[in-house]
């Protein structure tokens, strides 16, 4: 099934999001962000991942009213039907690593799941290596986008569609994946069980020095997920949110009486490479950065975390 | 002037620096793949790889310790070495009007300076070829004053005087075009704050934006409070700004970010003759209790003229 079938095919009833932007900003996924006929996304990646639309900058999850008492109306969403259509395979692969945080059936995030579920995600894998990524340095495989539902395969100059789930199959009627289209495991960097021996090593002041703590990288991180929980209140009514927050804050550790256990820079670049490259994996099997190189065509210092991956692996040896 | 000798005249000031024993020299050092990055040059070595051109458009001041971040005793104990554009240096002479940096901790390596290219954000979208950094075409001076050392062409110098065309466009818009146009530009910021971390002078220790208690601005991503947070930012600002571009180039959203500076530059302009980091031994106006203060309050209260 071509590209132009597939999208004739889904187009109806389902609410499509492409890659555009909204008022001239950054390139995202947007609603509505093209009317004609089938969309083929260009070379590389849009600058805002995929990850706002199951889990927003900004979740509403409930209000509050006061009067004699407390009301508390909790506000999940209600997604419309929708295909997220022009995904890579980097972002694809971030919907594992996302899956695995916030759709773990012993903790699920319910508003994230109910995102997911409704989301039809419909893949193209890359032809070429895009300028500044490095999915295949992070295992990724830049042609089958395991991790989206549908995936179009570079296929000469053609595509061939290929179901990876059911919910993929069963929307574009084609065959139900079998086990050869199951996620390849290729190699990814991790440094999982070696944290503890690597912790005080000057590597880390090394990676650290020009990091200006900005939270760009965190932000624009299609794997990144850290959040907090604010309340917003006017009088007698609030609301509160789930807001993104970033590991690269210096007050993102700050605890009540003011101790600060990551106050120095250092201390937070070592945890974000951590958490991607030694604690998720130990943890899920997964790292959790999927090459996108977004965070280097952000970060205002021109930092790059393939780069600094290289230098752990120079020191602590042994990434693969 | 040749580019080979601006990088042999550089790596020797560089060199020099860490002789003398400074701590680091803040470079912008190639990595022997066409990328050009910021560093903390510390060996001989590493000084070899420094380069000046188009690509520099950092403002390493941001990176400079500051006494409000290691305490005015440990800042003023080592030394540090810093390449800097004349922008830069402009910020680096507020820091130090405001006692966040010592003159003696500091060995300026002063760059005369074509123009820069922001070319870091959108880098692996359609348009990421460099574009010249908008701050350059207003730029009133590209050779850096206050340096110990100036390399490059100083010959090459060329003065221009600001005279705020881009703010007085955006004033020549309604009111309702204004509010419209900012409406939809704060609607994108995603409140990231990576234009306070990039600014060389924002360096409070606690940002007012992070306090949740008394909780000033919210924190969820909404048009007003998005609002809140960089008019307070450029409020903030006024007298401060040098234009050195930081903050709109570190935007992930690219909003527009050096008008609202512009705009409060040219505010102390016109009421204090005041351009920020040109002058030293200039007292900064917003701190500076005058007679001749153009704000009615000083003339006997808010009703004079």
């Amino acid at each position: 099934m071509s590209p132009a079938e597939l999208w004739q095919k889904l187009s109806s009833g389902r609410r499509l999001v492409v890659p555009g932007s909204v008022n001239g900003g950054a390139t995202r996924f947007v609603a509505g962000a093209w009317s004609g006929p089938v969309y083929i996304p260009g070379a590389g990646t849009t600058e805002f991942s995929l990850k706002e639309h199951f889990f927003p900058q900004s979740d509403y999850i409930l209000e509050y009213q006061r009067d004699d008492g407390v009301t508390v109306t909790e506000t999940p969403p209600r997604p419309e039907p929708t295909v997220i259509w022009g995904v890579r395979p980097c972002d694809a692969r971030a919907l594992a690593v996302l899956d695995r945080a916030f759709a773990d059936p012993a903790a699920p995030l319910d508003s994230y799941v109910a995102r997911r579920d409704s989301a039809l995600v419909v893949a193209f894998g890359c032809p070429s290596m895009c300028d500044g990524g490095f999915c295949e340095r992070m295992g990724v495989d830049r042609t089958v986008a395991a991790g989206a539902d549908l995936t179009f395969v570079p296929d000469g100059d053609g595509w061939k569609l290929l179901a990876l789930t059911e919910k993929g199959a069963m929307a574009a009627g084609v065959d139900a994946p079998n086990g050869d289209t199951a996620a390849p495991a290729m190699a990814a960097p991790s440094f999982a069980g070696k944290e503890k021996e690597f912790f005080k090593h000057p590597v880390w002041d090394e990676l650290a020095e020009t990091c200006i703590s900005c939270q760009a990288c965190t932000f624009v991180c299609p794997t990144c997920h850290c959040f907090t929980i604010v309340d917003e209140h006017l009088k007698n009514d609030g609301v509160r949110a789930v807001v993104w927050d970033s590991c690269a804050a210096p007050g993102f550790t700050k605890m009540a009486g003011g101790h600060n256990p990551r106050a120095a820079v250092t201390a937070r670049v070592r945890q974000r490479l951590l958490h991607k490259f030694a604690y998720f994996p130990q943890r899920y099997g997964v790292t959790a950065c999927s090459g996108c190189g977004r965070c280097a065509a952000v970060c205002p210092m021109d930092r790059r975390i393939d780069e600094m991956v290289a230098r752990l692996e120079e020191v602590i040896g042994g990434g693969n | 002037m040749v580019e080979a000798q601006v990088h042999t005249d550089l790596r020797q000031a560089i060199a020099a620096a860490l002789e003398a024993g400074v701590e680091y020299v803040l470079a912008y050092v190639e990595d022997g793949k066409g990328r050009v990055a910021p560093r903390k040059v510390r060996t001989a070595e590493q000084a070899e790889r420094a380069v000046f051109d188009r690509r520099c458009h950092q403002n390493l001041v941001t990176l400079l310790p500051k006494a409000s971040t290691v305490g005015a005793a440990a800042a003023t104990a080592k030394r540090y070495g810093i390449v800097a554009k004349a922008c830069d240096v402009r910020s680096l002479v507020v820091l130090l009007q405001e006692e966040m940096v010592d003159r003696a901790a500091v060995q300026i390596i002063g760059v005369v300076c074509d123009g820069v290219e922001e070319a870091a954000v959108g880098a692996s979208s359609a348009d990421c070829q460099g574009k010249a950094a908008p701050r350059c075409a207003v730029c009133r001076d590209n050779v850096p004053e206050l340096a110990d050392v100036v390399v490059g062409d100083a010959a090459k110098r060329a003065k221009k005087t600001n005279d705020f065309a881009e703010v007085a466009a955006f004033e020549a818009k309604s009111p309702a075009e204004r509010w419209q146009h900012w409406s939809a530009e704060f609607e994108k910021c995603r409140r990231c704050y990576a234009c306070r971390s990039a600014c060389p002078l924002c360096y409070c220790d606690e940002c007012l934006i992070d306090r949740a208690k008394p909780q000033l601005v919210e924190g969820s991503v909404k048009p007003s409070s998005n609002l809140a947070f960089h008019l307070m930012r450029a409020y903030h600002l006024a007298g401060r700004c040098v234009d050195c571009g930081a903050c709109q180039a570190a935007c992930p959203e690219h909003l527009p970010l050096r008008i609202l500076n512009q705009k409060m530059a040219r505010e102390v302009k016109q009421m204090f003759d005041h351009e920020a980091g040109t002058n030293p031994d200039a007292k900064p106006p917003l701190v500076t209790l005058s007679h001749n203060d153009p704000d009615a309050i000083l003339k006997g209260g808010m009703t004079g003229e």
